[in-house]
């Protein structure tokens, strides 16, 4: 209920840090998850998001080049016996078999979960070495619901269905500045 | 000639109907793999089907695939429709029967899978909607309901418990409160208790906890909470719950109840102490509770999803609809082509025969009704074929035949007419236009006695017959036969000279017409008179010669012995009377001589001949002095030496010229005008390889009746000519093989004199 209300989705600031190990992202988006999907993690089903962040080198003469790619996935899920919710983080996709080794937080209620979705703070997104000095780089940040993790019927139902879509992106300019702090 | 262009025509139609059978053939190998691979992958999505892992993971690339195909498919089909279309609004033979064999296969493929499709889209719809129920829904709900009221008051139950059990460590300092853990974890049946001082340390700890060095300390928010309520329960070990490690979780569920340690001495400044117990849930409540709620998971997941399902499986029965339809169609297509092909190259033999077109048809080679018929077809068209080529030959034959027929009339002699039942003319040959001297052509169709002089000859013909036609069953004969004087009565005695003898023979023709032969045979007359005319002469001069010397020598004898004894006028009446009598004999003897010269004329001895010279050696008798009428020569000198004798043609250039001398002086007798003179001409003539040797004058010419008879002796224009000059020549001309004419010379008409002329063959030695 803290997010807010739905149709409100975007990414309000984006701040990134260098530091003498890498680069790093913090933000908190500003997203209302469709009505659909919080819907259906009400009835116990977990819903998977993703993060990606992208660093890319600027080129005037060619399409700019990647040079480093984070990702994390993020899932969310309700426990209808405990009334509680789960948050499961990895730098790996989930498979169907365990989830791995994950980082797992509990929450009481749905509000503390969802901020705690919206919350990225000192992520790192890359090395310092792939970041060469005098380029200017931009940082591409995308958060988006992964329906790929769902149950195969759901995407066919979900393919064109403005109910499960969730997007959220913003790119920012990393300008050529001396390294450390 | 003819068989080469058909042949190469029959070749190209031949390797385009390879190619269009090639292209055919492609096509049909094209559509049979794709519907194959369409076939084997719309099994593998059934199969797929019972594996729900395997079918969801390969269901996306699945449906591409075979939309693909299908896709595939329906260009093809549209490619052939479009062909088929082409073919239809070209006129192409045939094609309106491919479209209407095409139209029925595939709509016999299309009906029963729509049927199958609606049936199968209805029954799809409506039982997965029929899964989803809302007294399920609400019987799962309830179900996670219930667990978690019983967890609840599991929990709550124990948190009494624990609450309880913490009245027992109030009174007891921190160092002491071991013993007493230990003895509320045996009441209780906790694994764990652990005590937490206000800072949230543990002061004592009973069970597992006891080994761990640092146990997981309580937030310091969760504190704050239980000294307000005094005693909060939370059930661990349900998180991070999956499928596969639901049993596991059901042994490590548990309860964790922290509650506050009641201080019952008022002291201010005492810290506030909390109880934490750790209590396991009763296995089977919690694995029952798990599956409760894993059941209501996976109800809501496909209940949300159930549109998905619905448009999958739709999805699915469409797609497969569409490859078997298509399927259907491309196979009906192309199976209806080869139907047709038999009934396409018979029809279009059957079109080509009917234009007349009989060149070998297309067989080919099936098995089944259809190839047999084209077979038949082929040998029926070849057997015609070959018999209109023999009636075509037979025809020939007969046209050569009757072409043959039709030169031998034309240049037979004798006058062939043919009439029909009416006495009409059908036809008739030049032969008897120039016997019957009429325009027998023009007369066609016309009855014989319209012709005109032919009235007489027609009713006689009719005549005949008609008695032939009505005997003939008697006499049994199959011709009649019976001379005619033709233009004997049309001009009195006059007429009589132009009668031409004819022998008509008639005959019946099959289809009740009659076939009128006649012949001239005036010459034939002639000659037969000729002959008889000299065996006569051969007798009279016999008879009468031998008479004429003892007459002769009685005169002379008469008179020598009365001479002297008789007075003077009757000496004078013996001398002249004698002298009559032995000149009249003298006469006679000639006359008999030139009777038997002319009967008994030598047969010629031929040699080598020069005609100008002879000509030249006659000429000089005829010189100016001795002659009344002057005689002028005009002779080629290309003539060729001709095979004659010198003596006999001397005669006949002598006989030539006195008559035209005679026959000048007759006719110009009395006319002061200069006697114009006699020609004799020699003249070689290269086309016809005869010399002519013509004799012209100026005189009164022939009259009509005696040029037909000219030849015959004692026929003569001349007042006291014996008639045998021309007999003579005649008969010598014959014996020399030329030929003779005889012609008056007309000018405008008028006859101004006769001409004779006779060619001669050249002396073989030298014509060769």
């Amino acid at each position: 209920m803290a997010a807010g209300p739905a149709g409100a989705s975007e990414v309000s600031e984006l701040r990134l840090e260098r530091e003498d190990d890498g680069l790093y992202l913090s933000t908190t988006l500003q997203i209302a998850l469709p009505e659909l999907a919080e819907d259906a993690l009400y009835k116990g089903i977990p819903m998977f998001f993703v993060a990606e962040a992208q660093v890319t080198r600027d080129r005037w003469y060619w399409y700019d080049r990647q040079v480093a790619e984070t990702t994390r996935y993020l899932r969310l899920s309700y426990q209808p016996l405990t009334r509680r919710w789960r948050l499961n983080m990895s730098p790996v996709p989930f498979t169907n078999s365990g989830l791995g080794v994950v980082l797992g937080q509990t929450f009481d209620d749905y509000a503390d979960a969802m901020s705690a979705v919206q919350r990225f703070s000192r992520w790192k997104i890359a090395d310092n070495d792939v970041i060469e000095p005098d380029a200017a780089h931009t940082v591409h940040f995308r958060f988006r619901l992964d329906m790929s993790q769902l149950p195969r019927p759901f995407q066919i139902g979900a393919v064109g269905r403005s109910g499960w879509n969730l997007l959220v992106s913003r790119s920012q300019r990393l300008g050529a500045e001396p390294a450390g702090k | 000639m003819s068989t080469d262009p058909r042949a190469s025509v029959s070749a190209s139609a031949h390797a385009a109907a390879r190619q269009s059978r090639a292209v055919r053939w492609a096509v049909g190998v094209g559509a049979a793999i794709m519907s194959a691979i369409g076939l084997v992958l719309l099994f593998l999505l059934t199969l797929a089907t019972n594996n729900r892992a395997l079918y969801e993971r390969n269901y996306a690339w699945l449906f591409g695939v075979n939309v693909l195909v299908a896709l595939l498919l329906l260009a093809v089909l549209a490619w052939v429709a479009v062909r088929l279309g082409l073919r239809l609004r070209r006129g192409r033979f045939g094609s309106r029967l491919l479209v209407k064999l095409a139209a029925i296969f595939a709509l016999v493929g299309l009906l029963p899978g729509l049927l199958i499709y609606v049936v199968s889209y209805q029954f799809v719809t409506r039982s997965i909607e029929s899964w989803f129920d809302v007294k399920v829904e609400g019987a799962l709900s309830a179900g996670v309901n219930l667990a978690r009221v019983s967890l609840d008051s599991l929990a709550g139950d124990m948190a009494a418990k624990t609450r309880n059990a913490s009245g027992q460590v109030a009174q007891v300092s921190d160092a002491a409160a071991g013993l007493v853990l230990e003895r509320i974890r045996d009441q209780l049946g906790a694994t764990d208790v652990v005590l937490w001082n206000a800072a949230g340390q543990a002061v004592a700890s009973a069970g597992q906890s006891r080994f761990t060095l640092n146990p997981e300390r309580p937030a310091a928010a969760l504190l704050r909470t239980v000294r307000e309520q005094r005693a909060i329960t939370q059930i661990e070990g349900l998180d991070d719950i999956s499928d596969l490690a639901g049993v596991q979780a059901a042994q490590t569920a548990r309860v964790k109840v922290l509650a506050l340690v009641s201080n019952p001495s008022v002291g201010l400044l005492v810290e506030p102490r909390y109880l934490q117990a750790t209590l396991p849930l009763p296995t089977a409540l919690v694995a029952n509770a798990i599956a409760v709620q894993e059941a209501n998971r996976e109800y809501q997941e496909r209940a949300l999803a159930r549109g998905g399902l619905r448009r999958m499986y739709v999805g699915t029965l469409t797609l497969s609809l569409f490859l078997a339809v298509f399927g259907a169609v491309l196979l009906a297509v192309l199976l209806g082509n080869q139907l047709a092909r038999p009934l396409l190259v018979l029809a279009e033999g059957v079109r080509e025969v009917a234009a007349g077109n009989l060149s070998p048809k297309a067989a080919l080679q099936g098995k089944d009704e259809l190839g047999g018929l084209t077979r038949s077809f082929a040998l029926m068209t070849q057997q015609l074929a070959d018999a209109r080529q023999a009636v075509e030959k037979s025809m020939g034959e007969v046209d050569a035949a009757r072409a043959n027929l039709q030169t031998i009339l034309d240049n037979l002699t004798a006058g062939v007419i043919v009439l029909d039942a009416q006495g009409l003319i059908r036809s008739s040959n030049p032969g008897a236009t120039r016997i019957l001297r009429a325009p027998m052509a023009a007369y066609e169709g016309r009855p014989l006695s319209e012709v005109p002089g032919l009235a007489e000859f027609a009713a006689a013909v009719q005549g005949h017959f008609d008695a032939f036609l009505g005997d003939s069953e008697r006499h049994g004969l199959d011709h009649w036969q019976q001379p005619f004087e033709l233009h004997a009565a049309s001009a009195g005695g006059v007429g009589q000279q132009h009668a031409t003898s004819l022998v008509a023979r008639g005959a019946e023709l099959p289809g009740l017409a009659r076939l009128l032969v006649f012949d001239d045979i005036s010459e034939i007359v002639s000659a037969q008179r000729a002959q008889a005319w000299g065996e006569v002469a051969r007798r009279l001069a016999h008879e009468i010669k031998n008479p004429l010397t003892p007459i002769q020598l009685s005169a002379e004898r008469l008179e020598m012995k009365l001479e002297g004894k008789l007075p003077g006028p009757e000496q004078a009446v013996l001398a002249k009377s004698v002298k009559t009598i032995v000149e009249q004999v003298d006469a006679m003897k000639r006359l008999v001589n030139e009777f038997r010269d002319y009967a008994r004329l030598p047969a010629a001895e031929l040699h080598a001949l020069d005609l100008n010279a002879l000509v030249a050696d006659v000429l000089h008798l005829y010189g100016e002095e001795n002659a009344t009428v002057r005689v002028e020569a005009e002779l080629d000198p290309r003539c060729p030496p001709i095979a004659g004798d010198a003596q006999q043609l001397r005669q006949v250039v002598h006989n030539l010229l006195q008559n035209a001398q005679d026959s000048t002086e007759q006719a110009r007798a009395g006319s002061p005008e200069p006697l114009p003179p006699v020609r004799i001409s020699t003249r070689w003539s290269q086309s016809s390889r005869r010399v002519r040797l013509t004799v012209a004058d100026s005189g009164g010419g022939f009259p009509a009746h005696i040029l037909q008879r000219a030849f015959e002796p004692y026929v003569t224009t001349k007042p006291r000519g014996t008639g045998l000059g021309l007999a003579v020549v005649k008969k010598i001309a014959d014996e020399h093989g030329a030929r003779i004419d005889l012609s008056n010379r007309t000018e405008d008409g008028v006859v101004r004199g006769a001409q004779v002329s006779l060619s001669f063959a050249p002396e073989p030695a030298v014509a060769l």
